[in-house]
């Protein structure tokens, strides 16, 4: 049974800025969860782990994923005032 | 040949609440004291920034234009912050009521639902915002 990394036989639901998304991967890159999302260029957004408050520095590191997790992703760039 | 920014022809207030009814979020209709219309999302959860802990109605003014615009502003019952013209914060009252806050915010973007929703999301999970 792989339970670190790789596919494993069951998927995994998540959350990303409250949509729901699934994987059968157990770990993915900060950079693979924004861009499964649809945040692309995932260099524009910050993602950060709602359980805990951890935004994530490193589009490169591993996330372990859990059941039922959320994330939260926000542009980089500004929200400028009109 | 010219790009408009922040416009897209496929965006539609209804596709908007689509979208966020389909994740889940309860969206109602409200009108501000000129009869303008706008959709409400419900109960959302400040998760992270200087809001975090705080829920808070959000509200967009329905526009049918084609291509969408998004109004360039947010707003939020109640009011989060202090109520401050200036930059950063840029609020005001709201014509949707005095427990409502206006936050000017521009989209530059083109408007899809989850960049609309993400800007919200953007605006509100700020650190740099104290509570009012």
């Amino acid at each position: 049974m792989n339970q670190q990394g790789g596919k494993g036989e069951k998927s995994i639901e998540y959350t990303v800025n409250g949509e729901l998304q699934t994987t059968s991967e157990r770990k993915l890159s900060v950079k693979a969860i924004l861009e499964k999302a649809g945040f692309t260029p995932a260099s524009e957004y910050d993602l950060t782990r709602d359980n805990g408050d951890h935004l994530f520095q490193d589009q490169d590191e591993e996330v372990p994923l859990h059941k039922g997790e959320s994330f939260t992703a926000t542009f980089r760039g500004p929200t400028p005032t009109s | 040949m010219s790009v408009q920014v922040g416009v897209d022809d496929q965006m539609t207030a209804d596709g908007l609440e689509a979208y966020l009814s389909g994740f889940g979020m309860l969206v109602e209709r409200e009108n501000d004291v000129n009869g303008n219309e706008y959709s409400v999302v419900r109960d959302y959860r400040i998760l992270h920034g200087g809001l975090a802990g705080k829920t808070c109605d959000v509200a967009i003014q329905r526009v049918s234009t084609t291509p969408y615009i998004l109004p360039a502003a947010i707003h939020t019952r109640p009011v989060l912050v202090a109520m401050d013209g200036a930059e950063p914060l840029s609020t005001l009252a709201s014509p949707l009521g005095p427990d409502w806050q206006y936050w000017s915010r521009r989209l530059d973007r083109p408007p899809t639902p989850q960049v609309i929703w993400t800007h919200i999301v953007t605006v509100l999970n700020d650190d740099r915002w104290k509570p009012a």
